[in-house]
Parts: structure tokens; sequence; C-alpha cells
């Protein structure tokens, strides 16, 4: 009788394990309800043909370089022909010139200091040039980063060299703050779920996206070739 | 009460027919009341006439922008005219960004100019800021005077189709469609965002582009 009610309560106390076990399981690591309410994309309000970001794939689409960096000039205004650069673009803007268009809009340089490199080839506390479409300290274009703060960034290279955009305008961008804690600067959930989780989390999926993507790119090359 | 119900009823559908027939069909602007002002009057039909200028897109584009030009052409029932003109003298360019295009992410842009050379873009900002170029909504004016719209050649959408040659004519057309103050829409229209959209030839003007068109240009305005 004793040996039955043992057996009983091991195979209860096993059921026990596994349900909590695969209870844990499916919870999310992830912020399944952050606050969007203080976010401020601006972007949005002015690239309304704006692709959908709905997963990691998304994001590191047209991404080459992740850093932690860290803000450390205030933004200087430069104007930057909307046609880009060389000796075509030139003529762009001197035609558009001549017929009173404008062709130029503003845009932010702040430096950034590279506290850490998550994903490609930059020297540590090397500093970089960080361009952000608007001007400074207003909402227009893009939310700009300010002087002091540290993110992890999701960087493509301009033509200038030691300048660089953000892949993705503020889906690209995650604050950290003193304990190394997220909230990323754009309000979609892909990006928003990391908010309040350490930066490890951010990290490890963002290192395995662009594993991903280097294993599909060749991939598609060998396939390309055969 | 019988009575009250039946008013009231009759009072709804009096208020939905006037309404109807006060406001246009669809009304999807960019800017509120601007119109492109450079058209004409044949013979009694009024037509827009953008002289456009596409000599610097990417040779990858090429075909794509005659073939928005003919979608224009063929299906605004004549209401759109678009012919080719020298740079300096074009009211509307299309251009692909030379170099690195500051936002990656981003396929095509359209930048509406009004009279004073000052611009706005498909969606509105509600501050005027920026070296001065940038006017909002409320203080562009009711013309549009030029367009232009650049393309991000370095595009790439992880094998999303946005590259495709049907889905490049799709965007030229729909961005000339922003020329012309056509604002998006979730109808049947070139202006949808998107692709592959439920019906074929969607890289084409539709009833729903043709019915705005002659709501907002059925009078000449300079």
């Amino acid at each position: 009788m004793k040996k039955i009610w043992i057996s009983g309560g091991c195979i209860l106390a096993v059921a026990l394990i596994a349900t909590v076990g695969l209870l844990n399981v499916n919870k999310s690591v992830y912020n399944e309800n952050p606050d969007l309410s203080q976010k401020i994309v601006a972007s949005k309000s002015f690239f309304p043909d704006q692709v959908p970001v709905e997963t990691v794939d998304d994001l590191l689409k047209s991404t080459e370089l992740i850093i932690i960096g860290e803000v450390i000039s205030d933004g200087e205004e430069e104007a930057f022909n909307i046609y880009g650069s060389g000796e075509a673009a030139e003529e762009l803007a001197n035609a558009a010139l001549k017929n009173g268009n404008n062709p130029y809009m503003p845009s932010t340089i702040s430096k950034v200091r590279v506290l850490e490199t998550i994903y490609g080839d930059m020297p540590e506390n090397s500093e970089i040039e960080f361009f952000e479409l608007g001007s400074p300290n207003i909402l227009d274009f893009q939310t700009k980063v300010q002087k002091g703060e540290k993110l992890i960034m999701l960087l493509r290279p301009s033509d200038t060299e030691g300048m660089y955009y953000a892949s993705n305008v503020e889906h690209s961008m995650f604050y950290l703050d003193g304990e190394d804690e997220i909230t990323s600067m754009s309000d979609e959930l892909i990006c928003a779920r990391y908010d309040g989780l350490s930066k490890e989390i951010l990290i490890q999926d963002l290192q395995e996206g662009m594993e991903d993507k280097k294993e599909l790119n060749s991939l598609q090359s060998t396939e390309e070739l055969q | 009460m019988k009575k009250t119900n039946k008013s009231l009823l009759i009072f709804f559908i009096v208020v939905i027919v006037c309404t109807t027939a006060v406001l246009p069909a669809s009304a999807h602007e960019v800017v509120p009341n601007a119109r492109w002002c450079h058209m004409s009057n044949v013979y009694g039909s009024i037509k827009c006439d953008m002289y456009y200028n596409a000599d610097h897109m990417s040779p990858g584009w090429s075909l794509q922008v005659n073939q928005a030009i003919t979608n224009w052409g063929s299906y605004s029932n004549g209401k759109v005219r678009m012919s080719w003109t020298p740079l300096g003298s074009a009211n509307c360019v299309l251009s692909t960004y030379n170099g690195a295009w500051p936002y990656p992410d981003c396929f095509a842009f359209t930048m509406l100019y009004n009279k004073n050379g000052k611009y706005t873009t498909d969606y509105n900002i509600a501050l005027d800021i920026g070296l001065g170029n940038y006017v909002s909504f409320s203080n562009f004016g009711s013309r549009i005077n030029s367009a232009t719209v650049i393309f991000n050649n370095g595009y790439s959408d992880g094998g999303g189709g946005a590259n495709a040659a049907m889905n490049r004519a799709k965007t030229i057309t729909h961005e000339i469609g922003h020329c012309l103050n056509l604002g998006h829409t979730s109808s049947q229209s070139v202006m949808r965002q998107g692709w592959d959209l439920g019906w074929s030839n969607y890289d084409r003007p539709q009833d729903h582009d043709r019915a705005d068109l002659n709501n907002y240009y059925n009078k000449i305005y300079k």
C-alpha cells in the first residue's frame, strides 16, 4: 500500500514538473506589452511608403554593421542634395535651382564613439559620424539621437568614409540605460518587445539574424553561380 | 413611436444622400485642395500636362518608366498627358538616387513643390521646418508647380518582389499619381500601397483613380 502511494506521488511530481517546464518553455522571454505611448517616431510622418517591419530579418535587411555606441557630440546641421552625390546629382540639383526649386534637405551629423562591435568590422573606441535626416533637435524627418545617449545601432555605410546611416531609421535604434536595459526608439512591436529587457537578449537575436542572413546570401550566390 | 422611427430613417437617408452628393466620390488627396497647375483645355476636355525628365533614372528602370508613362497616357481617360522634355524645363523629374540613399529601407518618395520652390512630401509634417524649404500642407498653397520623385536604386526587400519589372512600373505610376495630388487609399487603385494587390494590371490607374482625377481636374487651375 505504501509503495502505491510513493509511486503515485512520484508520477504526480513528474507530471507537475513537466507541466511547469512546458509552461516556462511557452512563456515568451520578450516584453509582450511594451508601453508605446511615449515613443515618438518622426519618420512615420515623412516616409509613408515604409515597408512594414515585422521580423528581425526585416530589421537586418539593410544592416551591415551593429555597434553599441555613445553619442559624444551635439548634432550639426548640414544640407544634403536630395539627388545624391556625383556629377548627375549636381546636374539635377542645378536644374532644380534654375527652376526655383530647392533640392537640399536638412540633415544632422553626430559623432558616435564605438563602445562595442556586435557585428561587422569596427575597432572599439573608434569614432564614426552618424547621419540622420532632418534638422538637429527637431522632430522632423527622423527622431534624432542626443549627446550622452548610449544605443545599440544597426547601421549601413554612407558614401562618405566613416559616415553611417541607421539602416531603417528609428527601427534600427535601441536606447540603453545605466543598467544596460533596452528601450527601442521605434514603436514597432518587433523592436519594442525588447523594452525593459537586458541587452544580451537583443544582441543574441541580432547576431543570429546576421548569421542567417550571411548564410542565405552565400546560398543565393552559389545558386546564381550554378 | 413607429412614426418617430420612420422620420428618423427618412432623416438619415436624406443626410446620406446629401453628403454623397456634396462630397467627391473619393477624396484621397495628398495636400488638401492643391492641384497640379499645368493644365490645358483641349476642345472642352481638361488635361494635366506633365513635362517629365527621367534621364537620370538608372538603366534598370528605363523600361518601367516608359510603362508608367503609357499607364497614365492610356488609362487616365485622357486626363494625363506626359511628354519627355529636357531636364531644365521639366516640371516632373524622376531620378534614382545617386549613391547610398540615407533611408535604405524606403523604396521611393515624392516631393511636391509649390510656386515658391518650397516642398512638401506625400505626408504632412505639422511643423514648417528645416532650412526654410519644407512647408506643411497648411502652408503649401493650392498649386503644385512641380514635383520630384526619387527612387532608391539600392533597395533590397529580401526577395519580396519590389524590384520585379511590374512592381517597379507600379511604383513609378504610383509616385506620378502623388505628383497629381492623388493620395493613398485602400480601394482598388494604383495609389494603394504594396504589390500583388489581388487584381490584374495593378500597375495601371483604375476606375478609382480616374474618378479622383475627374473630381480634381474639372476646371483649369493656373
